[in-house]
């Protein structure tokens, strides 16, 4: 029994990505979306946005009611090609707006760090308490691979903590449904200070495709800042792990 | 000299004695996992941040913790350490020592209580069974040493000497008795497991689960602390009393660090027991004093 | 002659809404009883709001026969607040539609056992909040107590609300309270164009992406008498068994790691994700998002991807396979997974437990082989019988039957994904087909094996082509009683692996 385990163990190595801050993903990832200046996106890929994303006057896609769903840039004489380009993260909501001719460089370099006290605290042990406020399963399996063997995010001393007492942010997934509310702000509540908010997924961010449905409770963001803002649908682990590690002041991993 | 070296280790030993743990289940996992001084990291952390109280909670939850820490390093004090020197000794310590990890426990258990919850409820009943279980077995193998040692003191009491097979049959079924109780009061699978997500299945962790900032760092320390203690015990009854002194400063982390690394290579391959199976796991425990005690009046035709 | 109470479909059939038989709720009593004997099984029963009458229900009920691969549909009339005779007392099966029609339509269903609420869904009649006071089971005794847990859990994981009352260490009962998810998706769905959904459908249960886009999409073409390409089925096909593959393999990682077994967890990780890796490589989403759309599916095989496939494939087949027998044949995984959370045959078949639980526990449903559509009508799926070390099948309906049926089913998707890339090359009618708008006043169902067990979408078009009514059933929808009559005896703390070892969708069900 143990020889057949040994063996099983010895194929398969080691399976961390050596170094997630510069590891890339599949070509095939829709991530940063490039939209060039000549052309405009037509009324039918406006209508076709499941987010509603996309706006002209300015040409823009807000990341952070875009589901990366790609139809904008499958769509005859699209402006819009999706890269692979998945360091997505920032801290402010207006920087997710991603308007034509924006690089992939000019965008990132929007991202912000936290503060200085921030960083000199939570810099080497950061632990995170998950809330799913009616997420689609789609985030909180991405945000379990974070810790997997894979992507192993433990490595720079973030962790998933089982009780909000333990925990110095929390990260919310899901458009926080009616029936979350209060769940979502009594886990905040007690979850001592200092500390942070995170939104993982287009759906936290601003509710998403769900952002027009009566059974959601969204007053929980205008009383509480988010303190980092992650795209996607769901966010690529490495996403997830750069955002944080970017908000960290710790991008090279160190 | 070898007292305030025994403060040292006390300080650093029980965290990179975790760390070591971490590391050994990360390599066999082929994963990264934490470095190395990550429990420092989130010790250093945790002492710098708040802390959320319950407003059911009374005096017994604010002072468990650093009580819970206090008596526990005060029985490492009187743990053998480098070269089985004790920095609080007498006749009788032995006592005391068992005695101040069990006022420790017991404050940890009535905390959970105070908290009202139903699962920290839970831990704490598991945590009292397991206990129940396992002090017996300490007090009859201690017993026994005491009785054949004619000391009550740890630094004299692992002068394990005379009656042919005794000092080895003593110190084959101590150590595995104290290793197996190191899995146990240290909560490692294959009894608990100390990253589960899965507040049902918790033992030791969910007793912590409403403590935060300082109080959660105090009891984190605590439970590493207890971990290093029977490091200690072990190391005092398999190292030979006659080396030099410069050896045993070293010997000693090497043992704590070695008894890391084996409880990382156990907790890598064993699945972790059903709760209704870890007492009866437990009476190894038991089994392995009284062979100690049945070894004792055998080999030495007696205890007195 | 086929009886005039009901009419006889196929899968992904869609017939003129006035066609449906109306008949008496006795009736429909009668022709329920033939679930008890198994020659019917029932997958749905839910309301229509007639158009013209406000208040006015329809409630259409669909059946199916497994042994024939055809559906039973027909309905009955009915008044919101009304009261009817509940079915559920013979057929518990029917338990939870009945409360979802009292919840949604303030319809009595009269001697029920035990009338809840479903969800607590923002448009409910009439509309209720979570949590406002509900009285749970309550038991007394001298080593009684009451555990509750949730709706936010340790662990990453959606919400919702377990109480368990137990005896010490062991469950004597536990009530299972959803509805924390509740988003009002069937309403986004009658929003807007039907044709447009895809990223809703998907996002529906975010895990099952795949499965839940094809019965969508599938729904969508019956209402518009579409018919796509054969490749573009062939493509879905294999969407959707790399999708099974990829989440089998998270289960049993995750079943590992429950129980404290890290090899077994990190090595199933690892293998799962190579899994949802080549699903990147098919489609930029490591979920298949993206991949189908009404009309056919998004994204091509070319040579290059097919080789890539097929690799990975044969890779994760035969690693995990090595991987499984020897976790199979380990005494302390054994120790916890045999005689954990068992749900015999009979109480699964009563409850109308489906996919890898229900067979687990014996069953033999499964969309797949008894109702197909598209590239499983066009080669068939064979399902091979393994037998653990016993030389037995493993229909023990305990968690170790459930991992020991996903290691089965890992394994036959993986052959099946393999057949259908054969079969690429003898499909070239390209990838996609303009979609015909729903044609109105119509019914539709949609049936779909997703890796949970039968999904199914339903929608009423109008008579503008809008859509009025539109109804999904996730697989979780039924086994979520079926788990929890599975910890019942066991001990509170194996709860998690039962839990597990269903992974049963709490926003599948919350809508």
């Amino acid at each position: 029994m143990v020889f057949r385990l040994l063996r099983a163990r010895w194929r398969h190595g080691s399976q961390a990505v050596p170094d997630p801050t510069t590891a890339m993903p599949d070509p095939m990832f829709r991530g940063f979306p490039d939209i060039a200046k000549e052309g405009a996106p037509s009324a039918e890929m406006i209508a076709a946005c499941p987010g509603a994303a996309l706006t002209v006057n300015p040409v823009a896609i807000d990341l952070g009611k875009c589901h990366l769903c790609g139809s904008c840039a499958r769509a005859a004489n699209s402006p819009i090609r999706l890269t692979n380009r998945h360091h997505l993260g920032q801290t402010r909501r207006d920087a997710l707006i991603v308007t034509a001719g924006t690089s992939f460089e000019e965008y990132h370099a929007r991202a912000e760090k936290g503060r200085d006290e921030i960083r000199r605290l939570f810099g080497r042990s950061l632990k995170l308490r998950s809330v799913s406020a009616a997420g689609c399963n789609a985030c909180e399996m991405e945000l379990n691979a974070t810790t997997n063997a894979n992507f192993d995010m433990l490595r720079y001393g973030i962790d998933i903590v089982a009780s909000p007492r333990h925990a110095d942010a929390v990260i919310v997934t899901g458009p926080v449904s009616a029936n979350m509310a209060d769940a979502l702000e009594d886990t905040w509540n007690a979850t001592p200070a200092p500390k942070l908010l995170v939104l993982m997924g287009a759906c936290a961010i601003s509710g998403g495709l769900f952002a027009a449905s009566p059974a959601l409770d969204r007053r929980f963001f205008k009383d509480h800042a988010p303190d980092i803002y992650i795209p996607g649908c769901p966010p690529h682990p490495l996403t997830v792990v750069n955002a944080i590690l970017h908000y960290l002041g710790r991008e090279n991993g160190r | 000299m070898a007292r305030t070296l025994n403060i040292l280790l006390l300080l650093f030993l029980p965290f990179l004695m975790l760390g070591i743990i971490n590391r050994v289940k990360a390599l066999a996992g082929g994963r990264k996992g934490f470095p190395l001084l990550q429990p420092f990291f989130d010790t250093l952390k945790l002492l710098r941040k708040g802390a959320v109280v319950s407003t059911v909670t009374s005096w017994v939850f604010a002072v468990a913790p650093a009580l819970a820490l206090a008596a526990t390093f005060t029985a490492l004090l009187i743990a053998p350490g480098v070269g089985r020197t004790q920095v609080i000794a007498f006749d009788g310590d032995i006592v005391l020592c068992l005695y101040l990890l069990g006022l420790a426990k017991f404050f940890q258990l009535i905390s959970a209580l105070d908290t009202g919850s139903a699962f920290e409820g839970m831990g704490a009943s598991r945590e009292a069974l397991f206990s129940v279980i396992v002090e017996p077995s300490l007090f009859i193998f201690a017993g026994t040493l005491a009785l054949v040692s004619g000391h009550m003191s740890f630094g004299e009491l692992f002068s394990l000497s005379g009656g042919s097979a005794w000092p080895t049959v003593a110190a084959s079924a101590g150590a595995i008795m104290l290793f197996l109780i190191l899995l146990t009061e240290g909560c490692r699978i294959p009894i608990d497991d100390p990253n589960t997500h899965l507040e049902l299945t918790m033992i030791h962790e969910v007793m912590i689960l409403d403590n935060s900032g300082p109080d959660l760092a105090f009891l984190q320390y605590a439970a590493a602390l207890k971990m290093y203690l029977f490091a200690t015990l072990i190391a005092a009854l398999i190292l030979p009393a006659d080396i030099p002194a410069i050896h045993a400063a070293f010997a000693l982390p090497v043992v704590a660090l070695l008894c890391a690394v084996l409880a990382g290579l156990v907790e890598s391959l064993l699945a972790r027991f059903r709760i209704s199976h870890v007492p009866q796991f437990l009476f190894l425990t038991v089994a392995l004093s009284l062979i100690t005690l049945a070894a004792a009046i055998y080999f030495r035709g007696g205890v007195a | 002659m086929p009886p005039m109470d009901r009419l006889l479909l196929k899968n992904r059939a869609a017939i003129p809404f006035d066609d449906l038989p109306k008949i008496s709720y006795q009736a429909l009593g009668d022709i329920a009883v033939g679930c008890l004997c198994a020659a019917l099984r029932p997958v749905a029963l839910f309301g229509v709001p007639e158009e013209r009458h406000a208040e006015s229900v329809r409630i259409v009920a669909l059946f199916a026969d497994d042994a024939q691969g055809t559906l039973a549909v027909t309905s009955v009339s009915a008044q919101r607040g009304a009261t009817v005779p509940s079915l559920t007392p013979s057929i518990p099966a029917f338990h939870l539609f009945e409360r979802q029609l009292w919840e949604e339509f303030g319809i009595v269903p009269e001697g029920h056992p035990w009338l809840k609420p479903v969800r607590y869904p923002h448009d409910g009649h009439p509309p209720r909040r979570i949590e406002e006071g509900y009285r749970y089971f309550a038991m007394k005794g001298e080593e009684s107590h009451e555990v509750a847990v949730g709706p936010v859990h340790a662990g990453v994981i959606e919400p919702g609300h377990f109480r368990f009352l137990c005896d010490g260490e062991r469950v004597n009962h536990l009530e299972i309270q959803l509805g924390y998810q509740h988003r009002g998706v069937e309403r986004l769905f009658r929003e807007g164009p039907l044709a447009a959904k895809s990223t809703l459908a998907e996002s529906v249960s975010g895990d099952a992406a795949v499965a839940h886009a094809t019965a969508y999409a599938g729904l969508v073409e019956a209402l518009g008498d579409t018919v796509i390409p054969r490749r573009a089925s062939v493509i879905r096909a294999i969407g959707l068994e790399l999708e099974r593959a990829g989440i089998h393999l998270g289960d049993l990682s995750a079943l590992c790691n429950d129980i404290g077994y890290l090899p077994g967890t990190q090595l199933f990780a690892v293998m799962r994700t190579d899994i949802i890796n080549t699903s990147l490589v098919l489609c930029g989403s490591r979920f298949g998002r993206g991949l189908l759309t009404p009309g056919g599916v998004n994204y091509d095989i070319d040579e290059k991807k097919k080789e890539r496939i097929i690799a990975t494939v044969r890779r994760i087949r035969d690693n995990a396979g090595l991987l499984a027998a020897s976790i199979f044949d380990n005494q302390s995984v054994l120790a916890r997974f045999e005689k954990t959370g068992s749900v015999d045959t009979a109480t699964a078949r009563a409850v109308g437990l489906v996919g890898p639980a229900g067979r687990a526990s014996g069953l033999t449903c499964d969309i797949r082989l008894t109702h197909p559509t598209d590239a499983y009508a066009d080669h068939p799926f064979m399902k091979t019988i393994l037998q653990n070390g016993e030389g037995k099948a493993a229909v023990s309906g305990d968690v170790y039957a459930r991992a020991f049926v996903r290691h089965q089913e890992i394994q036959d998707s993986l052959r099946y994904i393999l057949e259908l890339l054969e079969r690429l090359d003898a499909a070239r009618d390209g990838i996609i087909a303009p979609v015909a708008p729903p044609r109105p006043d119509m019914i539709a169902f949609s049936l779909t094996e997703g890796w949970r067990g039968e999904t199914l979408h339903a929608a009423v078009t109008g008579g503008d082509g809008g859509t009025r009514r539109y109804y999904i059933k996730d697989a979780s929808f039924h086994n979520w009683f079926g788990l929890a009559l599975a910890v019942r005896d066991n001990g509170v703390s194996d709860f998690p692996l039962c839990n597990k070892s269903f992974n049963l969708s709490y926003c599948g069900f919350d809508l």
